[in-house]
């Protein structure tokens, strides 16, 4: 099966993307390395892993799902007087994986992994019957920068901003396009096992995000 | 293994919303009508051909004098002593082939390429074969490679007025696209035609049964009775 991609106008954009990628290593390395005479707080859990659902991913849906009013009706022919036509359209919302690293109270570097599934039937003009499913899915891998302007034992605030980039699939196609999620306030509650929720915008979604983590 | 993708597939379902609705796209009995409308539309512009072949027979005895004040004057042109062109919107010239004979003559065989008829702007053009099989009776061909359609006529003259003239025909055609299959003809004895120029439609009356199979199994069916006060009753295997 051919399949095509399409990648989004990405030359400038791609280069802001990995301009911050480097940067924020380079930042994060030299954070790291820094002059060890320099007393720091000492960061209580150096890793933390978290798992989340959220939604509404508006930049999938306009990319990634046709809209039926633009599909172009049967030209009065025979094959498409029995063509196969588009049942009701439904995306799961986002699920998402994240590892990250606590460099500092303040601050740490969080690298994502999104999925988001959509799913169309398909039914035949002639029975009515269902005769497939098309489904598609949306992989986005968001490293993102996490500064925390709240830090309680059992309470946390903060904010991030994150670039990457988001993969789509569909049979036989696939589209590429830059990633970039904002922020501006999420919270945890919970020490070791913790439960967020955050509200964001971006290519990522477009609302609010919940789920829970552990740190270790 | 399965447990996990029945656990997700039901997580999925549970948590997932709807974007987007779907299409209505059931095939109903008013597309089926709309289908048989459009072959009524071939019939009809199908006779237009023999009808302007009549047209065109007609100028090409006509005096020079009389040909200035004809519609044709100007827009049909000879390539050869047997070949006629002329431009009637569509992709290319139409061109008509007489064999050098009358189309009223017996055995007089006119064939046209490039007639813009058929049934709509994905058509690429008909191709015709006329063949004159006595007095003011002709059987025809035509070809819409375009449209997969293929139709042939049995046809009489039944009159003629100043304001057009009547026709009596049998027929029966095809359309094949793809693994579908469209069988139509005449029902209950011979339709009527009546051409009142090319600026009208005309008046068809009669009945016409249409078979639709898929892989040679037949799987709809179109009748369409038209009556020359205009009136038109369909009947589908959807109603």
């Amino acid at each position: 099966m051919k399949v095509s991609l399409t990648v989004m106008p990405v030359t400038s954009a791609g280069r802001c993307i990995l301009t911050f990628v480097l940067m924020l290593f380079t930042c994060v390395t030299s954070i790291y390395g820094q002059d060890k005479e320099r007393v720091h707080e000492p960061v209580t859990f150096k890793y933390e892993v978290r798992a989340g659902w959220g939604g509404f991913p508006f930049v999938d849906r306009s990319i990634m799902v046709t809209d039926n009013s633009e599909i172009v009706p049967p030209d009065g022919s025979l094959s498409s007087l029995y063509r196969d036509y588009n049942g009701d359209t439904y995306m799961t919302g986002v699920f998402s994986a994240e590892f990250s690293f606590n460099f500092r109270k303040w601050f740490s570097l969080a690298l994502g992994v999104d999925c988001d599934g959509i799913y169309t039937r398909r039914y035949s003009a002639d029975t009515g019957h269902k005769t497939g499913t098309d489904r598609r899915a949306v992989l986005t891998f968001l490293p993102q920068a996490r500064f925390s302007y709240l830090n309680r034992e059992y309470v946390k605030l903060y904010s991030s901003i994150g670039l990457g980039y988001s993969f789509g699939t569909s049979y036989g196609d696939s589209v590429l396009f830059p990633s970039v999620q904002l922020t501006p306030i999420g919270v945890t509650a919970g020490k070791k096992v913790f439960g967020f929720f955050e509200i964001g915008v971006g290519t990522l979604y477009i609302g609010c995000m919940a789920g829970a983590g552990f740190r270790f | 293994m399965k447990k996990i993708i029945l656990y997700a597939a039901v997580l999925f379902s549970a948590v997932s919303c709807k974007v987007e609705y779907g299409e209505s796209g059931y095939l109903t009995s008013g597309q089926l009508q709309s289908y048989a409308s459009d072959i009524v539309y071939v019939v009809v512009e199908d006779m237009r051909i023999l009808n302007l072949l009549i047209d065109i027979d007609e100028y090409l005895s006509m005096t020079q004098e009389e040909q200035k004040d004809s519609p044709f004057y100007g827009l049909l042109m000879h390539e050869d002593g047997e070949t006629l062109v002329m431009d009637l919107g569509a992709m290319d010239k139409t061109v008509f082939r007489t064999g050098g004979k009358s189309i009223n003559g017996t055995g007089a065989v006119w064939t046209v390429e490039n007639y813009p008829g058929g049934r709509s702007y994905y058509s690429s053009g008909v191709c015709a074969s006329v063949e004159c099989t006595g007095t003011d009776k002709w059987s025809m061909n035509t070809v819409d490679d375009g449209q997969g359609i293929e139709m042939r006529f049995d046809i009489q003259k039944t009159g003629s007025t100043d304001t057009g003239r009547a026709f009596s025909m049998t027929f029966s055609g095809t359309e094949t696209d793809g693994n579908y299959r469209s069988e139509f003809r005449n029902e209950d004895g011979a339709c009527s035609y009546l051409y009142q120029g090319e600026q009208l439609t005309g008046t068809f009356a009669g009945s016409l049964i249409i078979d639709i199979y898929e892989n040679g199994t037949r799987k709809d069916w179109c009748r369409v009775t038209c009556s020359e006060d205009w009136s038109i009753v369909m009947e589908t295997s959807r109603d």
